[in-house]
């Protein structure tokens, strides 16, 4: 562990400076945000038709594309707050602290990324609202999309309620060294504060991340998604019980990787090497490969249950996704991704920062293929291939492209706002470093005594 | 029909419930996410305000933001939508809007 002490002063330092560096990624994000905005008004404009997924006959049967798997894989991302702040919260893993708030903000950006591909993607979305709360008791009942609507809002509501209430503690604390232009917004953040909800807000907080820890990854992205697709009995790539842990375990991968990446750059940024520590990055590493390893053995799972003696048509899916160049790649990559987790285990010399940053980057690469895939395989090899006379060939337009330019810029937006707003770190987190520092230091302290 | 049938349907399927048996409320998909998906945010509306330490202030609070994110996140979207529609799609959406030929 470093030697500095981690003081307020650190976590403060993002809103108390202002760097070259931030202006350029701020004029960076903002440009490929804009890119995709209007990249959409034309898309709006001109209808679905300009991407090939509102036509049935362009894109070889192919109407759902990277907008649906970015949707999924953005799902997956947002998990890493809830996964992270409730470990802290829920089972005491004090280690993660740090990095709870920036998970925590991760999982609002992803859902919002998430939310508006629902908006990108429909053919009218002008009804969305409208069609579906205007019949909500109708549409409920049968659409799972509409399933899908209701606890995204859930989950977003839930977790910006777990921000909104923790960082009532921390605001009324650092506000002498906050800065005065967002004095109405701290106002309205700690609106009746007094010392004594602290214990109250603690308590509400521990059963809101109990309540999303339920709900989000097993009923949302172990559930709900995957029950989506499995309603679509023509399609046999999409049907199985194994799909809900299988899209649990990437959202995972993804989660974690996200976080390790964002966690860098703060870390690099404002010289937090005391705070986010190398052993925060070892053990998300760790917990990446754990996932990593799920998630390969529910592939073989799946691929082995239809290439095996398998019905013909399962069997037929999985043949023909076995052996598509972009999926070998993909799994390719995270095996591989896997074997250096694991030697980097066994052999620690081998762990540095930047392969765990090239590793994260890696996973993210080949979860979101791997979900793309899924979704354009899936209309690829229908039972009794109903869409063998579709021509064309799908493959994802520019504007589908900046869609991923544009929300990847719109979740760093959020981080480089809320970065200038309020501390991404929690006081929390330094008071507790803090005694674990003192701690280290007086002559009491057992020299093996191990972290949790 | 009895009065209260029509009344009903009238409210709930603005008179089409010719497939209110199979799709309409309530069934079985109303019963999934209402009785099994949403049950952790019932236990957690519940344990915020039976189990201590209790402050009235802060269980007011929880709510509102509950319910004030909800209706703002909608709210916003409703509000973006009609923007779409003006924009895009010759006016605002039904019903709304005039309905369509």
């Amino acid at each position: 562990m470093s030697t500095k002490t981690p003081s307020k002063e650190d976590i403060l330092r993002p809103i108390n400076t202002f760097t070259k560096k931030y202006v350029a990624l701020y004029a960076v994000a903002t440009l490929a945000l804009v890119a995709f905005l209007i990249a959409w008004g034309y898309q709006l404009q001109q209808g679905l038709i300009v991407t090939g997924l509102g036509d049935w006959g362009s894109g070889g049967g192919v109407t759902w594309g990277l907008y649906i798997g970015a949707f999924i894989w953005w799902v997956g991302v947002a998990h890493g707050g809830i996964i992270l702040s409730a470990a802290v919260r829920l089972l005491g893993i004090d280690r993660y602290m740090p990095v709870a708030r920036i998970a925590e903000i991760t999982t609002i950006g992803g859902l919002s990324a998430a939310g508006f591909y629902i908006l990108v993607h429909m053919g009218r979305p002008d009804r969305m609202v409208t069609s579906v709360l205007g019949h909500f008791h109708i549409t409920v009942n049968n659409s799972p999309l509409v399933w899908d609507v209701t606890v995204i809002t859930a989950y977003f509501v839930l977790s910006a309620t777990y921000l909104g209430l923790t960082l009532r503690y921390d605001v009324v604390r650092l506000r002498d060294e906050l800065p005065d232009h967002f004095e109405p917004v701290y106002k309205i953040l700690t609106i009746g504060y007094t010392e004594k909800e602290d214990e109250v807000i603690e308590k509400m907080v521990w059963w809101l991340a109990a309540a999303v820890i339920i709900m989000a990854p097993l009923l949302l992205h172990g559930g709900v998604i995957p029950w989506l697709f499995s309603l679509l009995p023509a399609m046999p790539g999409w049907t199985g019980g194994i799909q809900g842990p299988m899209f649990l375990s990437i959202a995972l991968m993804s989660a974690i990787s996200g976080i390790m990446i964002i966690s860098y750059a703060f870390r690099r940024a404002y010289n937090w090497e005391h705070i986010i520590t190398d052993d925060i990055f070892r053990g998300l590493l760790l917990w990446l490969g754990f996932f990593t390893l799920l998630f390969l053995w529910f592939q073989l799972q799946s691929v082995l249950n239809g290439v095996f003696l398998g019905p013909i048509n399962t069997s037929k899916a999985a043949e023909a996704k076995i052996a598509h160049p972009v999926y070998r790649v993909a799994m390719g990559m995270i095996f591989l991704t896997l074997v250096y987790i694991f030697l980097q285990g066994i052999r620690p010399a081998l762990f540095s920062k930047t392969r765990a940053l090239i590793a994260s980057c890696v996973i993210l690469a080949g979860t979101l293929t791997e979900k793309i895939l899924f979704v354009v395989e899936g209309f690829l090899h229908p039972t009794f291939d109903i869409y063998r006379a579709t021509p064309g060939e799908y493959f994802p337009s520019v504007i589908e492209f900046l869609s991923l330019a544009g929300t990847a810029a719109l979740v760093a937006l959020l981080f480089l706002n809320l970065s200038k707003l309020v501390p991404v770190v929690e006081l929390h987190a330094i008071e507790h470093l803090r005694d674990d520092h003192d701690q280290e230091e007086s002559p009491e302290a057992k020299p093996d005594e191990v972290k949790a | 029909m009895s009065l209260t049938a029509t009344t009903l349907s009238t409210l709930l399927y603005h008179g089409y419930d010719g497939t209110g048996g199979f799709t309409g409320f309530v069934n079985e998909g109303t019963w999934v996410i209402f009785a099994l998906i949403l049950v952790p945010v019932y236990i957690m509306l519940i344990a915020w305000f039976v189990t201590k330490p209790k402050n009235v202030k802060s269980q007011v609070l929880g709510v509102t933001y509950l319910v004030g994110l909800t209706t703002m996140m909608w709210g916003g979207m409703f509000v973006l939508t009609m923007i779409i529609g003006v924009l895009f799609y010759g006016g605002l959406p039904e019903p709304i809007g005039a309905p369509g030929p």
